[in-house]
């Protein structure tokens, strides 16, 4: 079976527009939330998720990359939300998109609209053609919290796929590879409240 | 397969253009069974009662057992009074080793916390808790209960590791003077004595207050809740005003200087939760004739599932909880930080198990989706 680079392009254009729109600066603040929330995929996580025919390919504005040492990383602005992580309350909402793929099939999904929930301490996204958000991961491990400088960090060593992201994900892409409390990664989101 | 699948690039890969410049979009398949599924870790705030049901029936007694002495090796706290009843019912359901124990922040002083332990003045509070954290050692304390995060003013050297969510307002008896809502800045008035009478609250809506001397009552000093309810109003214990009474114990209705038409006292919305609707009450732990009301309008009781509302839990009036322990002790990747992280860490006992879970709705307190969190001073 060969592969090509066409099977994962997205449409980044289109997307970004989306996102745009759904996720717009809040009128009423006169500097936006800003910041970013970086997903890694370990290698083994990502070596096992290939060898199954799956990866994820991360739509615009996000970006990503791949180190051999500690897998695959995918870093998501922050473009709104209210977050207060040192108080555990509200949400950052991010930029960009994440489309899961089954390269075998040909079945796909894309989230948008993600958001990083720091009350219900869950990353989700909206996929598409749907309206209600699905958790996709829970921080796990190591969980810190910072505040230096108007900017807020919170970091956790490890993230796991939430069964319900999980069921969604085997469900929508006729696979049994997705497992709730797989561990998937670290996650890291820096947040600039606005001001 | 294709040796150009290299996993590093397919994994994650960024959307992108292909050589062309043509941007190609995959095919979605439309899939009849795809279907929506609801956050797995909802809002904690809703349709708990019926889990807390399931509450372990182990007695919470007020510090350790009679005639038990903690071993050295347990791991043993004091600290907030908010959250005393709490880490009661927690020690008492907790079977594993070394063994928890929590001593309240009132009662007999001094104590000596564990065999070996230095004698120390009862710590009566977050703060006095964490002071006396940070002058032991593990041969004493292991860990300090705060309802208060990390100040700037707390020694260095501390873990503050967040557990649940709670809320303060204010409380005052229910057939009292003092009406159903105030603002924030209603509250700065009263406890910088700025209004002295409740007929000076003139910004609520269908409220005339009477004419009677407005009794404003604080926590004692040391108190989490009174430096968190402080915090709120942005006020300082320097800039409170000579007519508040600042010597009633946090969340006990029974105290006879309460009990007044015109009292009035922050409260943890939590414990008074528990008190009410949960049947976690003492003789003198218990609200008697206060009622917890709303700030600026927001309803802190949702009374149907008996919890916090997740519109108070929103508001600059919602706190978290913390375990607090020595950042040393918690990174000593020794045995004893090894049963500090297996009682309090995102994956120990207090997140994660379901009777340590149900304890803490019970006790009026919300889960919080991050518990084990740290923070560090």
């Amino acid at each position: 079976m060969r592969f090509t680079r066409s099977v994962v392009v997205l449409s980044a254009a289109a997307l970004a527009a989306s996102v745009a729109a759904a996720f717009g600066p809040s009128a009423s603040a006169a500097t936006p939330a800003s910041g970013s929330l970086t997903l890694t995929a370990s290698t083994a996580f990502a070596h096992g998720a290939v060898c199954d025919g799956l990866f994820v390919s991360v739509g615009s504005p996000a970006t990503s990359s791949w180190s051999g040492t500690t897998g695959g990383t995918a870093v998501l602005p922050v473009t709104g939300g209210d977050a207060n992580l040192t108080q555990f309350v509200g949400s950052a909402q991010l930029g960009g998109s994440l489309t899961v793929v089954d390269v075998a099939t040909g079945h796909s999904v894309t989230f948008s609209q993600l958001t990083f929930d720091d009350f219900a301490g869950v990353f989700s996204g909206v996929p598409q053609g749907g309206t209600a958000p699905v958790a996709l991961l829970d921080p796990s491990g190591d969980l810190s919290v910072s505040a230096s400088g108007g900017v807020q960090t919170f970091s956790a060593s490890e993230s796991d796929l939430d069964p319900a992201g999980a069921a969604y994900l085997d469900g929508a892409l006729h696979t049994a590879f997705f497992q709730g409390g797989a561990a998937v990664g670290a996650l890291t989101l820096s947040y600039t409240p606005a001001s | 397969m294709s040796g150009d699948r290299a996993p590093g690039r397919l994994w994650l890969a960024e959307a992108r253009t292909e050589a062309s410049g043509r941007l190609y979009d995959p095919p979605f398949v439309e899939d009849r069974n795809m279907r929506t599924i609801s956050l797995s870790k909802p809002l904690f705030a809703v349709a708990i009662a019926a889990a807390v049901a399931t509450l372990a029936a182990g007695p919470a007694l007020a510090d350790p057992p009679s005639g038990v002495t903690p071993a050295a090796t347990d791991i043993v706290g004091v600290g907030s009074d908010t959250t005393q009843a709490l880490f009661n019912q927690l020690s008492a359901d907790y079977t594993g080793t070394p063994k928890l124990y929590s001593w309240d922040a009132t009662g007999s002083s001094p104590i000596t916390p564990k065999s070996g332990a230095s004698s120390i003045a009862r710590p009566n509070g977050s703060s006095a808790g964490i002071t006396a954290l940070s002058t032991t050692t593990s041969s004493t304390l292991d860990y300090s209960r705060s309802s208060r995060p990390a100040g700037s003013s707390d020694p260095t050297g501390l873990t503050f590791i967040a557990y649940a969510k709670d809320a303060v307002s204010y409380a005052a008896d229910a057939n009292g003077d003092a009406p159903a809502n105030l603002t924030t800045a209603d509250l700065k008035n009263i406890y910088t004595c700025t209004d002295t009478k409740w007929n000076q609250i003139t910004d609520i809506s269908g409220y005339t207050g009477s004419a009677n001397t407005i009794q404003a009552f604080l926590p004692q000093v040391g108190s989490g809740t009174r430096a968190f309810f402080e915090s709120v109003l942005g006020l300082t214990d320097a800039q409170i005003g000579s007519c508040v009474n600042s010597t009633v114990e946090e969340n006990e209705g029974t105290n006879a200087l309460l009990q007044t038409a015109d009292a009035i006292v922050p409260y943890s919305v939590g414990h008074y939760i528990g008190q009410v609707y949960f049947g976690h009450t003492t003789s003198t732990d218990a609200p008697g004739p206060l009622t917890v009301r709303e700030t600026n309008g927001v309803v802190p009781i949702d009374t149907v599932n008996h919890v916090i509302t997740s519109a108070y839990a929103a508001t600059s009036y919602a706190r978290n909880l913390y375990t607090v322990v020595r950042t040393a002790d918690w990174n000593a990747g020794n045995a004893h930080a090894t049963a500090l992280k297996g009682l309090f860490s995102s994956t120990g006992w207090v997140c994660k198990n379901s009777t340590a879970q149900a304890d803490v709705k019970s006790f009026g307190f919300l889960l919080l989706g991050l518990c084990g969190t740290t923070s560090t001073t």
